[in-house]
């Protein structure tokens, strides 16, 4: 830590408080003790003197002690010396006049040690009060800044607490932050002095890490326990002067931490996203490599095999041919289409157009679409009756639809149905597609929407690159919708690909 | 080998893969058997016995490298791998593994059928190989004479020893690690020794080093002599 040792404003280096008496003397809590005095002054010459002459000193001295009890020390005092007086001159004989001898003496001796015992006692009493108020008061606002600094994830707005937080404690603060070895401005109260903010910053780049508390200013350093992540300076805002430097010290250790923190998860994030291009490079090469050059291996050696031997094959098997040519040539094509749209998806290179439409059409055309690959099966259609409508790209939409489509047709054997469904939720609409396949492993579920991501099913079918479902995902969220997988769908088998899309404001009835 | 027609099993998940070969493997002359996963593949190369094994590496159940030392634990039978060209590594494990050769994926189906040419050749000669005879090269391993184009090379012991090597397997791939291992036992871990003595035979034996006809180079791989 770069803070040094400071000097405090505390009671350390003050006379001790019974004596001092810390209370600040206030003239009304003088003013009371006349009043109690002259109180007790009727009350003992209208009453007590009638029924216990000798007992009136005692009365005196009970009004001194309550004196001191309420309102500490020099009240007390000043109490003693009316009700000496009074006594002396309302109650001796002779009456009406002031006459000292021996006794009055001890009379005032009493009251005054009175006063002085109960007094000092009340008024230490409040002392020790007022000085845990304000320990509590300085904890609880370090409490708050501690909450409030914990929530910060970016080192400007952590900054912009502390200037706050100072703030809130009677002075303007500026906080400079770090930034590869040059100090940033990064909050300011208003009106900070500027001739003193570019005299830090500049002592800042020096690198000049000593603390300063000076009567008009303190400057602080933020360091994290290895380097310097920045500092903060005060100035006071009221007559009241700086808070306490040790106060001051453990804020902005806090508010070092919090910068620091929020530096590291900004490299964090940096990291990942870093690795996350990593790994979408490796996984892209990969996909390229296996998956797609799949269909292409059969493109070729079906092609090489009826160049060299198309003689010797009979109608059938070059007819054979030709159709795995023309198969995987289409299959090729969905796979690029598939990773372009990803491409444009992750680019933000996509245009959206957005068209009010219902979404049960979007879901029969896509099951028409993709009529050829669903190879007979029957679908069931469960479609509301009325249907609010979405609001996204026609084309993009059936997109979506088409892929989830493929991949219940590939996960489904050929005999069961596949559910086709687009019912209305309380603020949107759920299109979903279920299959009566084996489903997908409780393990595998939360990726199936993953880049490139196949199950084991899928790695056994060699089908498909993982980017279907990928795409979906990517078009439908980016249309305001979100997209999951439940399985097992029913009687613990099956998929189903739940979309849910918003509804538009204006609900259609019918078509 | 008990009959005229070879047997090659092929091990592969894409069904169209599979649907492309078998006729132009029968159109070939050889008799087809076929695996789309691991374990199916062993069980049926222990009841086939195939002539040939062509084995796709990327298999749903296991790694192609388990399919290897599973059939090597009991059979010396020609395992031609399919890989993709980027599976560099994944190549060279499988060659290390056992596998003979290798073709790269998309291929020419003229290609894998020179490879399983290679391989049932090799098969055959393997055990009683005492000379090398083709594309002008000559070498006679009893008297470790080398001879291009009838004319005698002198090579170094080395030199021989790679060479020899390759002709013995010649048409298929020989990895680095196997080349280093045939000339210097293992005691030479740097691949880079061999591609300075390879550069040496090709001195002596090619007619234009700068453009290899006899050792061609599998780039990262390992060398091959040309087959016939």
């Amino acid at each position: 830590m770069t803070s040094t040792p400071v000097g405090t404003r505390d009671t350390q280096a003050a006379p001790p408080s019974w004596w001092r008496g810390e209370a600040p003397l206030r003239a009304r809590d003088f003013f009371y003790a006349a009043a109690i005095i002259a109180a007790a002054t009727v009350l003992g010459y209208f009453w007590i003197m009638h029924l216990w002459p000798n007992k009136i000193a005692m009365l005196f001295l009970a009004a001194v002690l309550l004196t001191g009890y309420h309102f500490g020390m020099w009240p007390a005092i000043s109490a003693a010396l009316l009700a000496f007086l009074a006594y002396n001159f309302f109650f001796e004989e002779p009456p009406f006049t002031l006459s000292i001898d021996a006794e009055d003496v001890f009379a005032l001796s009493t009251f005054l040690v009175g006063a002085l015992l109960v007094g000092g006692l009340t008024g230490r009493l409040s002392d020790h009060t007022r000085r845990l108020k304000r320990a509590l008061a300085e904890m609880t606002s370090l409490f708050e800044a501690s909450r409030d600094l914990s929530m910060t994830v970016d080192a400007k707005s952590a900054a912009e607490r502390v200037v706050r937080h100072l703030e809130t404690n009677d002075c303007r603060a500026a906080v400079w932050i770090m930034e590869d070895g040059k100090p940033a401005l990064s909050a300011a109260s208003d009106a900070v002095p500027e001739k003193d903010v570019a005299d830090f910053a500049a002592r800042l780049v020096a690198q000049v890490a000593q603390d300063e508390i000076a009567p008009g200013h303190m400057l602080m350093h933020l360091s994290n326990g290895a380097h310097l992540v920045g500092a903060a300076a005060l100035w006071p805002a009221h007559r009241r002067g700086l808070p306490d430097p040790r106060w001051t010290r453990a804020l902005l250790d806090l508010a070092a931490v919090a910068i620091d923190r929020a530096r590291l998860i900004a490299e964090i994030a940096a990291t990942r996203v870093v690795a996350a291009k990593e790994g979408l490079r490796t996984a892209l090469l990969s996909s390229l490599s296996h998956d797609l050059r799949t269909p292409l291996s059969t493109i070729l050696a079906s092609v090489t095999s009826l160049l060299e031997y198309e003689a010797k094959f009979d109608a059938a098997t070059r007819r054979d041919l030709l159709v795995a040519i023309q198969e995987e040539s289409e299959r090729l094509n969905r796979y690029l289409a598939n990773l372009l749209e990803m491409t444009r998806l992750e680019s933000g290179a996509l245009q959206i157009g957005r068209v009010l439409i219902d979404p049960r059409e979007a879901m029969a055309a896509a099951l028409r679409r993709m009529e050829r690959k669903l190879d007979g099966r029957r679908v069931v259609r469960l479609f509301a009756a009325q249907c609010a409508h979405i609001e996204v790209d026609p084309v993009l939409i059936e997109q979506a639809l088409m892929n989830i489509v493929e991949n219940a047709a590939a996960h489904a054997p050929t005999a069961a149905p596949i559910i086709a469904s687009v019912q209305n939720l309380d603020a949107g609409v759920r299109l979903s597609v279920e299959d009566s396949g084996d489903g997908i492993a409780a393990p595998d579920l939360p990726h199936v929407f993953d880049k490139f991501f196949r199950g084991g099913g899928d790695r056994k079918r060699g089908s498909g690159v993982g980017l279907g479902l990928a795409v979906t995902r990517g078009l439908i969220e980016a249309f305001g919708g979100s997209v999951r997988a439940v399985s097992p769908a029913h009687d613990g088998r099956g998929t189903r690909i739940e979309i849910d899309l918003p509804a538009h404001r204006i609900e259609e009835t019918g078509e | 080998m008990t009959a005229s027609v070879h047997r090659v099993m092929i091990v592969d998940d894409e069904a169209p893969i599979l649907r492309v070969l078998r006729p132009s493997l029968a159109a070939a002359g050889y008799e087809v058997v076929e695996a789309d996963n691991g374990r199916d593949a062993l069980a049926r190369a222990a009841q086939q016995i195939p002539d040939v094994v062509v084995l796709d590496l990327g298999l749903p159940d296991m790694d192609g490298k388990d399919v290897i030392l599973a059939l090597r634990k009991w059979t010396q039978v020609p395992i031609i791998v399919l890989s993709a060209r980027e599976a560099e590594a994944e190549r060279i494990a499988a060659l290390d593994t056992g596998a003979d050769d290798y073709v790269v994926k998309p291929f020419h189906t003229g290609e894998l059928l020179a490879r399983v040419r290679a391989a049932l050749r090799h098969r055959q000669s393997r055990a009683e190989l005492v000379a090398y005879s083709g594309n002008g090269l000559d070498i006679n391993f009893e008297s470790r004479r080398v001879a291009i184009g009838g004319i005698e090379v002198h090579l170094t012991r080395k030199e021989y020893d790679l060479l020899r090597t390759l002709a013995r397997h010649a048409g298929q791939v020989v990895t680095h690690k196997q080349l280093l291992a045939a000339a210097w036992g293992g005691s030479v871990t740097d691949t880079q020794f061999v591609r300075v003595y390879i550069g040496q035979v090709r001195q002596k034996i090619e007619r234009d080093p700068s453009n290899p006809r006899l050792i061609l180079t599998e780039a990262g791989i390992g060398y091959r002599l040309a087959a016939d």
